[in-house]
């Protein structure tokens, strides 16, 4: 049994392992970066750097590779068993092993941000104010009771639970705050609504959900799902659409209480609200073309409020979220407002690709340096028996 | 030399790192977030046809968006209109009676069924709820040529912003008809309302619903109309109300249509304000309306409005001829649109 574990660990401290890993990386670089001709950046991202296996078209033959993440893992396990465990310890060798960690910190941040990271955009015209921001990708089911004024609790299922639904299979969402179960059948990641009849899949209220192939970009796909919602007292299921660009939520009554039931790209609140004051943009001389645009906004946490310039290189930061300038729109009326739109990240490991570098920089430096120094001293010693 | 049992080991183990749901099992929902105010959408109780109606939809026939009536009425003499609001498609007041309001509102639906907008004002006013027998019991007056059910009540009214009011009353007629619920309100004080309660009725009787007086109606002459379509636009099959439908072949769900009402087909600004009401955004004043751009169509100028909904939007144009009105509408998804909007632009001043 011990050696069984002593190959195990010998096989995955080796270098081989490493130059495989490293060579698949590269080539995963090189076909995924390829891809991104034919389908859009978020789909390579999935399938390609975010998976542990991917089946790439190539030409028509389907070739097997390892993803991405399967990859990393592997390489952060070859890096802690033959990086630090297996290296020789001495005073030669501090500088590898502290390069060896830096790596491991960079890889650990990876996995930080593809874990736990929100990214997202927030669009708000001149004079609005909001609290929450809305991802390009991501979608969730939102229930809550439907109410004329005063706080609302929405239940949120995240999309990750019910995107990836099998052909058949069907998911149910329950929780004790509602008087009902919601059963989610069917989910087209891009579709449209349709008359029944010309859709020929089965319908609501005379409405069927039509799937569409995906979008160049993925953020213009819209998604749709079959549902049902099952009251807990036993009455009838009541049968429902969900679409992402529906004008209003999926209204049921159930147990004496209306209910709204939406789908929309995913949701994300702030621990503070921003209040677009004003939009400005330069524009390049005799062009259309924006030089620079830059936002004056109003952030108010905790009733405080603070005056702030958010520009292209000047990110507003606050409570462990960044918003950058990313686009604006211009009014589509004389005399309207502009709208000025920002990129939200909440990544708790932000800073960690800086300190990584900084710790792999500082063990290469003593890497070198030791080098260097030994080849001084050899090449004296060698001078001195000259 | 590689081994492949622990390339096999590290693959389980990731596997089991992604880990995997299991369908059909009740799923608990933990994710949960407060909000200090409910979304503008969920206030709405809207059906199936309603909620999907845009784009994609057939809008002819059935659908939510035609039985969405455009209304018309005569001013009583002594009344003031005011701007329509998002809810408010008729907003008045009478500078005699200060205190008293009259409105026309329009809801998809049914707007949660006459009981319960019934009861609920009744409980604005203090008074008890109606039960089912005591709602079919009431008066009926006429309304858009339908029985609308009629009540005036004398009560505390509770529901405007200065709290409780008594010796309030508030007169009402609601119709329920398929589609859309019609509710014209007015409440004030007694001695007010007992006052204006003659212009009350004669506002109701003056409704007139200007969506229906349209081609199929016979109202508006079309035959003649010629136009060029933009490359990359497919002509629609044919449907109700519209001249011509036409689908950019690049710009999945966006379609762009013509429609011909007789006379002002309700309105510049009732119906530019009904379709920035139908993406929840607030209603153009008169000097914003006069301040949109215009575009040469059929020899006249045509204003021209582009409505940014968020996800969705739409472009719309209202070419005014005196005995008939030229509506051209594009929806779709925002970046569709605004990819189509040259496009849009030329195939509206094609017409001829």
């Amino acid at each position: 049994m011990r050696r069984f574990f002593t190959r195990i660990f010998d096989a995955l401290s080796s270098t081989w392992l490493s130059i495989v890993v490293l060579s698949f990386l590269l080539l995963l670089t090189v076909v995924g970066t390829l891809e991104q001709t034919r389908t859009s950046l978020y789909e390579v991202q999935r399938r390609y750097f975010e998976s542990s296996f991917v089946v790439h078209d190539l030409g028509g033959i389907p070739v097997p590779l390892p993803g991405v993440y399967l990859l990393l893992i592997l390489l952060a396990i070859n890096l802690v068993c033959g990086g630090i465990l297996r290296i020789r310890k001495d005073s030669t060798t501090w500088g590898v092993i502290i390069a060896h960690v830096g790596i491991l910190v960079m890889l650990g941040g990876s996995m930080v941000e593809y874990r736990w990271s929100e990214k997202g955009h927030l669009s708000l015209a001149e004079g609005s104010e909001a609290a929450e921001f809305t991802s390009y990708y991501e979608w969730e089911i939102a229930i809550a009771e439907a109410r004329d004024r005063g706080p609302v609790t929405e239940l949120v299922i995240t999309g990750d639970r019910f995107m990836q639904l099998a052909k058949g299979k069907t998911a149910r969402f329950t929780s004790p705050d509602i008087p009902f179960d919601l059963v989610v059948q069917r989910v087209f990641p891009n579709c449209e609504p349709k008359p029944a009849e010309s859709g020929g899949s089965p319908g609501v209220d005379g409405i069927a959900l039509v799937e569409m192939a995906p979008e160049k970009e993925a953020e213009a796909d819209v998604a749709g799902a079959y549902v049902e919602v099952r009251p807990k007292s036993g009455g009838a299921a009541i049968p429902g659409l969900l679409w992402a660009l529906e004008r209003f939520p999926m209204s049921v009554n159930v147990d004496g209480k209306r209910w709204t039931i939406g789908l929309s790209h995913r949701r994300w609140q702030l621990p503070f609200s921003v209040r677009l004051e004003d939009f400005r943009q330069q524009l390049h001389p005799g062009t259309g073309m924006a030089k620079a645009f830059e936002s004056d906004v109003t952030k108010t946490r905790d009733g405080i409020a603070q005056k702030v310039k958010i520009s292209m290189n000047q990110p507003l930061r606050e409570s462990g979220y960044t918003l950058y300038q990313s686009g604006f729109q211009q009014p589509s009326t004389r005399g309207g407002k502009w709208r000025s739109t920002f990129s939200v990240v909440k990544n708790p490991a932000d800073q960690v690709p800086l300190y990584s570098c900084i710790v792999i920089t500082a063990g290469l430096l003593l890497h070198f340096a030791q080098k260097l120094l030994r080849h001084m001293r050899t090449q004296k010693t060698m001078w001195r028996r000259a | 030399m590689l081994k492949p049992s622990p390339i096999l080991t590290a693959a389980l183990l990731s596997f089991a790192v992604c880990g995997c749901g299991k369908d059909g099992d009740a799923v608990p929902i933990d994710g949960k977030r407060v909000l200090v105010a409910p979304r503008p959408e969920q206030r709405m109780a809207a059906g199936t046809k309603m909620r999907f109606s845009g784009p994609s939809m057939d809008s002819g026939g059935g659908s939510a968006q035609a039985a969405m009536p455009t209304l018309a009425w005569d001013l009583p003499a002594g009344w003031m209109e005011l701007a329509p609001t998002q809810m408010r498609t008729g907003n008045f007041s009478v500078p005699a009676f200060p205190g008293l309001e009259c409105t026309i509102t329009i809801l998809p639906g049914g707007g949660g069924g006459l009981a319960a907008n019934l009861n609920r004002w009744r409980k604005q006013m203090g008074l008890p709820a109606l039960t089912e027998a005591d709602i079919a019991a009431l008066p009926r007056v006429k309304l858009l040529g339908a029985d609308a059910a009629s009540i005036v009540m004398d009560g505390t009214y509770s529901g405007g912003q200065e709290g409780a009011s008594p010796g309030f009353t508030m007169a009402a007629v609601v119709l329920d008809r398929p589609g859309a619920a019609i509710f014209v309100k007015m409440v004030g004080p007694t001695a007010a309302v007992r006052a204006e309660i003659g212009h009350f009725r004669a506002l109701c009787a003056s409704l007139r619903d200007t969506s229906a007086t349209g081609p199929a109606a016979g109202g508006a002459d079309t035959g003649s109309m010629k136009w060029t379509a933009p490359a990359g636009w497919t002509q629609g099959p044919a449907k109700q109300m519209r001249v011509v439908t036409f689908v950019p072949k690049d710009a999945p769900g966006v379609e762009c249509y013509v429609t011909v009402l007789s006379g002002t087909g309700g309105g510049l600004t009732a119906n530019l304000n009904r379709w920035r009401d139908q993406f929840g955004l607030p209603p153009l004043t008169a000097e914003e309306i006069a301040a949109l751009p215009t575009l040469p169509v059929l020899g006249r100028p045509a204003r021209m409005i582009e409505i940014d909904g968020g996800k969705s939007g739409l472009f719309g144009l209202v070419c005014e001829l005196g005995t008939q009105t030229v509506f051209v509408k594009m929806t779709g998804p925002m970046e569709s649109l605004r990819a189509e909007r040259e496009r849009f632009i030329a195939f509206c001043k094609s017409l001829s």
